[in-house]
């Protein structure tokens, strides 16, 4: 009897022990599912942003929760022009050096404290110390507050990429108060506060990130176009999820789990497109594949073999093994996209060749004795896994040696920045503000594949030292005619977006990627 | 028995020392970089340069081991680069939805798998055993993934009786907190009852042969009494060590299931931290993991002497 007692403690014992385990990660607000009385909005994202301070990463998921909670000081309509956000109106001086930026008035952080100048000139010198095109167009200017309510930033040279910079919403320059940016020293921000429609609440590690409505919300003046003009927060509650994995977020979308849900497989369109509770989005421009060469050593710091696998790519090859269904690419040459007001001609024979005689052709003239091609990838982002199998089998044709590697992404990020580890690697690159923003045609960046021509360098700064537009977009010509002349990387072609949303969310617009402001729940 | 529970506490350090040193070498001769992770791919060199110096990844591994382990032995796990916590805090928060996880499809398990074990035995070369044992082996067989993927659909997206993914803890009510988790608790613990179901039979089979069942049934015990009272407590040693190794290694997360549902568990830290190289937090999940294990085994032996009066631990 005794000994049956001992037992019975024994389990018990171990019972609590693990019901209070239990208790640790307990919370009160998390929503319930089918709570269809809260005003809410699930979101699934597809990773975990590794923080949403967004002045320190490029990371895509950090942009997708953060500029609901940050703002910049100007940013785009739906034209890709830079028009203002915080600020009230931009001021050039005749010369063009000179940008002056009165704040809108009364405007407040979600900690209460009224925005001011010296905010701005913090946050944008911080930006500028972490971000890559901020170091390039606004490392020489003089940014300072004139008054409380004025900001001017001064360049030695009149430049037609800063506003673009400042407007550039990956690695954003958000608008952070002086004190946060001042506590974080060189490390991440403690407190997420910005002046955005939406304020932080809370981050649940491996769970969601939780934002709400801010009440004191001031947007600015007309109507929605593109990212800028009227935002309103018309829920009461963002969760973003953090799911991995594309087939829960297929399933939870369904059963109503998440109200929307972003980076969902292609294969899924057909099913998704059926089911009545639930409405399909193909969304562009959003992305293009490339393929990037390591010009810095080895096979490809020649040119000229270089100029040989753009000739053999069949681009539509490609492409349809990436997104399967020509619903969700498009084959397009340019480095900007055919919405954008810069988009241009040049270049274009050189894209989709198909002309495998002409590579071998290249081969031999560039002495080539089929040395081995590395081609690291990763199977973490099926696209380029992909568009890597594809590319293995049309080099094979041409007589090239290929070895495929294929790694989690974290070993692919880590390898491609050691030049004598690769030949090349495959990825996606967004929409940008300007196309001197494209980060693998400055030498300047030093970004992997480290093409370095001075004479794209030269043209790059024609471009941004133009006067106007016309000019620019005519530098900009000769910019795109010696990239695919060079061809550094080669561009494969634009893939879409492909988002979904339960049939009771209305307003979730899509511009360079998904914002929940003036979306609603009924 | 106190001096036998002390020894085997003893016991855990050299292991706790190999796991260590295993568990830190394997991971950082992982190629792979947290700096490249937290400043996204479109990070430049010299920026990542910047942030491993800032980091401390660019000493020398063995100066990291030192420090880590330094802080190990003063209790001190490390911190999480990622999530700006300390390890240990992290473990604890995830701790939560791995142990209802495991309780819960541990209890779904065993109040199958036993009573299917003990029919299937008693009735042993009929159909019913014939067609029990293929039900554990097909358990056994089909990975819980795919358990796990065919009940979000049929029960979440078609029938829409229960959510598809995500966790909710104790806190918010028990139906709650069970709703969420009976999905992924029934598809891990088919497999484990599966795997118990089958050692429940074999042992019982071995017991029934013995001479003293012979004697009770001469002595025209029923067939309930003989099995129940006389065999089951005798073969359930196996059965127990086979229950307490299951549940040690869903303790440790179980990883693919909790992916596939979710759930913030231990599984999805390791899974998530290997992802962005977060190497304290898999080093002190990992490491965590491997105490629980010991402990559990240590508590399994401990119920033997209960079972089985026979049984001296001490010697």
């Amino acid at each position: 009897m005794k000994r049956k007692n001992t037992l019975a403690a024994l389990v018990i014992a171990l019972v609590l022990l693990f019901t209070v385990g239990c208790g640790g990660s307990s919370n009160p607000s998390a929503p319930a599912a089918g709570a269809k009385d809260k005003n809410d909005l699930k979101v699934a994202l597809t990773a975990t942003p590794p923080t949403i301070d967004m002045h320190k990463t490029t990371a895509t998921v950090t942009q997708q929760v953060g500029w609901h909670i940050f703002e910049y000081l100007v940013t785009v309509d739906d034209k890709y022009q830079v028009v203002p956000s915080l600020a009230e109106k931009i001021e050039i001086s005749s010369d063009g050096k000179t940008f002056t930026f009165p704040l809108r008035k009364g405007l407040k952080f979600h900690n209460g404290k009224d925005l001011t100048a010296d905010d701005v000139v913090a946050s944008l010198l911080r930006w500028r110390k972490y971000s890559t095109i901020g170091r390039a167009v606004v490392a020489p200017a003089t940014i300072t507050a004139k008054d409380k309510d004025t900001v001017v930033i001064t360049l030695p040279k009149p430049s037609s990429a800063l506003l673009p910079a400042l407007a550039y919403p990956s690695q954003g320059a958000v608008i952070m108060p002086k004190e946060i940016i001042d506590e974080a020293g060189d490390g991440n921000v403690k407190k997420f506060i910005g002046t955005g429609p939406f304020e932080f609440v809370e981050w649940k590690q491996n769970q969601y990130i939780q934002v709400k409505k801010y009440a004191g919300y001031k947007s600015a003046p007309g109507p929605t176009s593109g990212l800028s003009g009227k935002k309103e927060a018309l829920v009461d509650n963002i969760f973003f999820y953090l799911v991995p994995d594309p087939a829960t977020r297929v399933a939870g979308l369904q059963s109503g789990e998440y109200d929307a849900a972003e980076g969902l497989p292609t294969d899924s369109y057909e099913t998704l497109k059926k089911d009545p509770n639930v409405n399909v989005q193909i969304n562009k421009p959003s992305s293009y594949v490339s393929m990037i060469f390591n010009t810095k050593s080895g096979l490809f710091a020649d040119v000229k073999k270089r100029q040989a696998v753009n000739a053999a790519i069949d681009s539509e090859m490609v492409m349809k093994a990436v997104a399967g269904t020509p619903e969700f690419y498009e084959l397009n040459h340019g480095l900007v996209f055919k919405e954008q007001v810069w988009y241009v001609d040049s270049g274009k024979e050189k894209y989709n060749q198909k002309n495998p005689e002409l590579a071998k052709k290249l081969l031999a003239e560039a002495g080539y004795k089929g040395e081995p091609v590395t081609i690291i990838t990763s199977r973490d982002y099926d696209y380029m896994y992909k568009s890597a199998v594809v590319l293995k089998d049309t080099l094979e044709k041409i007589g090239m040696t290929v070895n495929l590697e294929v790694y989690d992404w974290p070993t692919v990020l880590s390898k491609r920045g050691n030049d004598k580890l690769w030949s090349i690697f495959i990825t996606g690159f967004l929409v940008t503000v300007e196309p001197s923003q494209t980060l693998y045609l400055d030498s300047r960046f030093k970004w992997a594949g480290w093409y370095n021509s001075p004479k794209m360098d030269a043209l790059l700064d024609e471009m941004r030292e133009s006067p106007n537009m016309e000019q620019a977009k005519k530098a900009f010509e000769k910019v795109q005619a010696l990239y695919w002349e060079e061809v550094p990387v080669i561009k494969f072609g634009n893939m879409h977006q492909f988002f979904a949303t339960r049939k009771n969310v209305k307003g979730a617009q899509f511009f360079c990627d998904k914002q929940y402001w003036n979306t609603s729940v009924k | 028995m106190a001096k036998y529970i002390l020894k085997r506490i003893l016991y855990l350090l050299p292991v706790l020392a190999v796991v260590a040193v295993v568990d830190f070498v394997i991971i950082h001769l992982t190629p792979g970089d947290p700096a490249a992770v937290i400043l996204g791919s479109d990070a430049t060199d010299m920026d990542l340069a910047k942030l491993r110096e800032q980091l401390g990844l660019n000493l020398p591994i063995y100066i990291q081991f030192g420090r880590w382990l330094w802080g190990v032995l003063h209790g001190d796990l490390g911190w999480s680069i990622f999530m700006d916590m300390s390890v240990s805090t992290a473990i604890w928060e995830h701790l939560g939805p791995t142990v209802s996880l495991t309780l819960l499809a541990e209890v779904i398990a065993i109040v199958v798998a036993l009573p299917l074990g003990v029919v299937a035995a008693a009735n042993r070369g009929t159909w019913i055993d014939q067609s029990f044992m293929t039900l554990a082996l097909l358990g056994i067989s089909i990975p819980s993934f795919w358990i796990g993927l065919n009940f979000i659909l049929l029960f979440a997206v078609q029938l829409n009786w229960l959510p598809a993914a995500g966790y909710q803890p104790l806190s918010n009510g028990l139906v709650n907190h069970l709703k969420y988790l009976i999905m992924p608790a029934v598809s891990l613990g088919i497999m484990q009852g599966a795997l118990i179901a089958r050692m429940t039979r074999s042992s019982l089979l071995e017991v029934l042969n013995e001479n003293y069942i012979r004697t009770a049934e001469a002595k025209g015990l029923s067939r309930f009494v003989i099995i129940f009272k006389h065999a089951l407590r005798n073969a359930f040693i196996p059965i127990l060590t086979v229950i307490g190794l299951t549940f040690a290694v869903l303790i440790g997360g179980a990883v693919v299931t909790e992916t596939v549902f979710n759930i913030p568990g231990i599984g999805k830290l390791i899974v998530t931290s290997v992802m962005r190289r977060d190497y304290a937090v898999i080093q002190g999940a990992i490491l965590m993991t491997a105490v629980a294990y010991v402990l559990i085994n240590l508590v399994i032996d401990l119920m033997y002497v209960l079972i089985d009066p026979r049984v001296r631990l001490s010697k």
